[in-house]
């Protein structure tokens, strides 16, 4: 039997935004160790530099020992960050490390010295949604509730700016927003997306404030981040929305892919597929 | 294509043409912050450079031509 607890947030993860978190939330004792699924931990160390946190409007906020924080369970590969994986089991009082801004959880395999060690939490349960009215067991809540289905086949006709680049802090955000503002200036409705990475909106915030009618990244379509194997449908899935029918229908996308061609966040996927790359303007 | 410096530059033409197949349109980040490393991707790798802070309006042009070349080899708009 499920032993739940009431507990108040101090900190909400944008990475859990989907699921529409309110600060008070119950939780569960029995918890799934895998990517996507919402934990409630307690941090318990202060850090110095890379301290905040950004919570579900895009407003980064300070982070401190004793916060209580909802977030994601995920995997980061960051060539100038941390790496770390999702445990294979977890209870409730294990320790758990604050992967990103974004609040992604997972234990940390190698850090940058840049940013030293991360913040570190102990496990307070897994986040229950109830997502009929009135019902009295919770599930845990994953951030693929409410999210945009990853789609088999591409029903966008709209032309997409591939944004790319060699690793990450290479300078791909900044010349995607530029487009974005440029193209918007000249009178087209711009739509943009962020394929791949590790959850965080700064980004696609960003784009929407150079002037994007819509602007959606992989963590709308339910993941926490990219990995090979997943981010064509995923891709798949965020054109067909911004093309649909009764969507923004931009005049053309902006599609930012975060991490490098040669990272570990499914990039070379995207490359490889051929319905996409039919949808890019080389010039 | 994003790039902080020539050899990652080089690196990027390399990875595009053999393993992907696909045309860069232009390059830029802090590979092309000065005319050093403009004139080599200019010059050596013959490809477009356009710094996003300094030249948004150059990249923004190269780009809506490729829109105007997708759009004319579909038909038109």
């Amino acid at each position: 039997m499920v032993v739940t607890t009431r507990l108040t947030l101090d900190r909400i993860a944008s990475s859990t935004r989907n699921a529409g978190l309110t600060s008070e939330v119950i939780v569960g004792d029995e918890i799934i160790a895998a990517e996507g699924y919402i934990l409630a931990v307690r941090i318990v160390s202060d850090k110095s530099t890379y301290n905040t946190l950004e919570d579900t409007t895009g407003r980064m906020v300070s982070l401190r020992s004793g916060d209580v924080l909802a977030g994601t369970l995920g995997v980061r590969r960051a060539l100038r960050g941390y790496a770390g994986d999702v445990p294979s089991t977890i209870a409730v009082g294990d320790a758990i490390d604050v992967l990103n801004l974004g609040g992604i959880l997972g234990r940390c395999t190698s850090i940058n010295p840049d940013i030293g060690p991360p913040f570190q939490a102990e496990v307070l349960g897994a986040v229950l949604s109830f997502p009929e009215l009135g019902d009295r067991v919770g599930r845990p809540s994953h951030i693929s509730d409410h999210s945009v289905p990853p789609a088999e086949t591409l029903a966008c006709d709209i032309p997409v700016v591939y944004v790319v680049g060699t690793c990450m802090n290479s300078g791909k955000t900044v010349a995607a927003t530029e487009l974005v503002r440029g193209l918007a200036r000249s009178g087209m409705r711009v739509g943009a997306l962020k394929l791949t990475g590790v959850s965080l909106m700064r980004d696609a915030l960003s784009m929407q404030d150079a002037g994007a009618v819509a602007a959606l990244t992989f963590n709308d379509a339910g993941a926490a981040s990219t990995h090979a194997g997943m981010t064509v449908p995923v891709a798949r899935g965020l054109l067909n929305r911004l093309a649909a029918p009764l969507g923004p229908r931009p005049d053309v996308i902006v599609a930012e892919l975060g991490d490098g061609i040669l990272g570990e966040y499914g990039v070379q996927d995207i490359l490889r597929a051929p319905d996409l790359m039919e949808l890019g303007a080389p010039g | 294509m994003a790039a902080p410096d020539p050899v990652g530059c080089w690196g990027a033409r390399e990875l595009m043409t053999r393993d992907f197949s696909l045309p860069i349109t232009l390059i830029t980040g802090p590979a092309t912050d000065n005319s050093v490393g403009r004139d080599y991707i200019t010059a050596s790798l013959r490809l477009p450079a356009h710094n996003a802070r300094r030249d948004a309006e150059g990249m923004v042009d190269r780009v809506r031509n490729a829109l105007e070349a997708w759009h004319a080899g579909r038909g038109g708009k």
